[in-house]
């Protein structure tokens, strides 16, 4: 049985067009995509990595940075756990990828209707009569 | 044959140039409305409704490296040399000029911030009145003395964070500090037939260029309205490279103007207005040097600059993020502040521009530590309990900001870029510093903790206003201080008269777009005044 998460993936597999990479290689771009996955859990699904890659291609972001930290990741697989601690002071190449990795995912992921919608909750983007403002009373 | 000679060619098409068009061909005169950009049409050319991800390709593939479709896309780049403390200019070069990319914040000047200028907020509020009903402006009426009500249509509530905010203040006010906290005002009709354009839908993209047209721009609202009274000529795509004087260079005589073709043409006028914003009705004239006996061009340069401090509101926490678009990020504002106490560190006033809320294709807090889930659950937390507070200052006019030419660089027409030297004083910072101490105690005060802040003001996190520079040819009624009178006229050049914000001789806290079309709008009526008794 499909839970939510599978169901909308597989939703948006069967919607959407292959994505042929254009600045990543193939297997850089899956990598990535498992990477990614990781940080945003739910990014692949919002094609996080499409919009991503596309962007590089056309000069938004470093591809050569991607490259050596998909090549490290692709060397030596360090626990999440572990990079998210160095995050503020890194020292390898694996260290400063993870952090380049997730600001660019949170900035692709919040900007996809999955991200949008699934995460952070948002209905908005729908025409108002009247804007109520905030309807309830808080401390 | 003989050349046409217009009554009033009007430089510029933004908001004072719009309102200064509609007002004297409504009053019988001949208008040349002179335009450096094309007109570009709501929905089609900018329509931040689209889908982000869905866009994206389209977007890079034109060469956009932002993923949402903005009328700020069209603004110039590489049009002026900045100096000092990172100056930043904003110009869009379109029919309605910048009007199309404001946030629409429409606020009076009040009574204490006239107190500076030569004439007096009584003289400027029937203006004031009439600009608003034009507008269409929303807002509540909140009886603040130097922030006047006006004449507004409903206004729009708060966010929940925003309501958190207005908690601390209240709190603020009963430690004896003079402040207020009130929803913000807007030329965006809330009400179906006010004015005649849609009425809101609150879709919150009203700065990136609002898609329906429901937000006033001198594009939607006094261009049209000076054609239908079939003495308005456009002239669109048409750069103005040159006053014309007479041969005793006592007089303006027209301007020649570059068209997109390349071609040269000169119009003539019997007066002319230059309402082309505050940095480039300077470059303009201090071109030719015009206008300038004082030496005042391009000097007594202000603009709002400020810095942004973020509170977290547990109380909110676990409520419906659902729809907090509203109309755009900034809902409300603190304000009030040192109106009357004034402070002793610093010269000047602040205002708070407050917002709130998921913001549509924008997360305000867009890290968090960690990964995977508990990094999602942070950053939806901090977003959805947010408040965001942005600092809106007047800058210390000084010897230390000004406009003048770029030596050495030059625009395609052969015209030297302006340059525009900011250096913050010392007084700068000391505000700063103040707004990041008051923007702190308001949300502890609101029961709220700093998720994060400047904490002390620098020259390196300040940021300057991009869109809100003002006063290089400021009025006066000394001619050996002053660019221009209390009518807005040159003390040098009899027909010739300044219709944008570059005329401010004293600047508050507030947003300049209202004053400039009520003083525009002035100005017209008292040039066109002239006309009719043969005075010009």
């Amino acid at each position: 049985m499909l839970d939510r998460r599978d169901f909308i993936a597989l939703s948006a597999l069967l919607a959407a067009p292959a994505y042929a990479a254009r600045a990543l290689t193939e297997a850089e771009f899956a990598a990535a995509e498992e990477f990614v996955e990781l940080i945003l859990p739910g990014a692949k699904a919002a094609r996080v990595m499409r919009y991503i890659d596309l962007g590089l291609a056309h000069g938004v972001g470093e591809t050569a940075a991607w490259q050596r930290g998909l090549a490290a990741w692709a060397k030596q697989k360090v626990p999440m756990e572990q990079l998210a601690a160095k995050e503020l002071s890194p020292a390898t190449e694996l260290e400063r990828f993870f952090g380049l990795a997730k600001r660019a995912a949170i900035d692709a992921y919040a900007l996809s209707d999955e991200g949008q919608k699934e995460w952070l909750g948002y209905r908005g983007g729908v025409h108002l009569e009247s804007f109520p403002g905030c309807t309830e009373e808080h401390g | 044959m003989a050349q046409a000679v217009l009554d009033v060619l009007v430089v510029g098409s933004g908001p004072g140039g719009g309102i200064a068009a509609y007002s004297l061909c409504q009053q019988g005169l001949q208008v040349g409305l002179i335009e450096a950009g094309k007109r570009l049409v709501p929905g089609r050319d900018y329509n931040g409704h689209g889908s982000p991800h869905k866009d994206w390709e389209k977007r890079l593939a034109a060469g956009f490296k932002t993923p949402v479709s903005k009328v700020t896309d069209y603004q110039e780049k590489d049009h002026f040399t900045g100096v000092g403390d990172n100056p930043r200019h904003g110009l869009l070069k379109a029919l309605g000029g910048r009007s199309l990319c404001w946030a629409g914040h429409t606020l009076r000047f009040g009574p204490g911030d006239f107190a500076q200028w030569p004439i007096r907020y009584e003289e400027v509020a029937p203006y004031y009145a009439r600009a608003e009903r034009l507008m269409g402006v929303s807002g509540f009426r909140d009886g603040l003395w130097n922030l006047p009500d006006g004449e507004f249509l409903p206004g729009v509530p708060l966010r929940c964070s925003e309501k958190m905010l207005g908690k601390g203040v209240a709190k603020l006010r009963g430690k004896h500090r003079e402040a207020a906290f009130v929803s913000i005002r807007k030329a965006i009709p809330t009400k179906s037939g006010a004015v005649p354009r849609a009425t809101c839908h609150f879709c919150g993209h009203c700065m990136a260029g609002c898609e329906v047209d429901s937000k006033y721009t001198s594009a939607n609202t006094p261009i049209p309205m000076a054609l239908r009274t079939g003495r308005l000529s456009l002239f669109l795509q048409s750069t103005v490279t040159r006053i014309v004087m007479t041969n005793d260079g006592h007089r303006v005589q027209g301007v020649e103007i570059v068209k997109a073709d390349g071609s040269r043409e000169e119009l003539r006028c019997r007066a002319l207005v230059l309402a082309c914003s505050t940095v480039e009705t300077a470059r303009l004239l201090l071109t030719q040097n015009l206008a300038n006996s004082s030496g005042q061009v391009g000097r007594n340069l202000t603009s709002h600059f400020g810095l942004t401090v973020i509170g977290l509101f547990p109380q909110v926490r676990g409520r419906d993020a659902s729809n907090d678009d509203g109309w755009d990020y900034y809902h409300s504002l603190l304000t009030g502040l040192y109106w009357k106490d004034k402070a002793k560190q610093f010269e000047g006033t602040y205002q708070v521009q407050c917002g709130a809320g998921v913001h549509p294709k924008k997360l305000a807090i867009k890290w968090a530590p960690g990964y995977g889930e508990s990094l999602k659950a942070q950053l939806k937390d901090w977003n959805t309990t947010h408040a965001g507070m942005n600092m809106q200052g007047m800058l210390l006019i000084s010897k230390n900001k000004y406009v003048d030419l770029d030596p050495v660089k030059r625009d395609a027409n052969g015209i030297p870029l302006p340059r525009i030297h900011l250096h913050y004083d010392d007084s700068d910072l000391a505000m700063a510093n103040d707004v990041i101490q008051t923007c702190e105690e308001t949300i502890r005060l609101a029961g709220g903790t700093v998720h994060s802040s400047p904490g002390k003001a620098t020259r390196d996190n300040l940021v300057i206003d991009s869109n809100h520079w003002v006063g290089t040819a400021r009025m006066g009624t000394d001619r050996r201080t002053s660019v221009v009178d209390t009518e807005c006229r040159s003390h040098d050049i009899p027909n010739l008269f300044l219709g944008d914000a570059s005329v401010f001789p004293a600047y508050p806290e507030k947003n300049p777009t209202l004053t400039n079309i009520a003083l525009s709008w002035r100005m017209a009526e008292k040039l066109a005044a002239r006309a009719r008794r043969g005075d010009l």
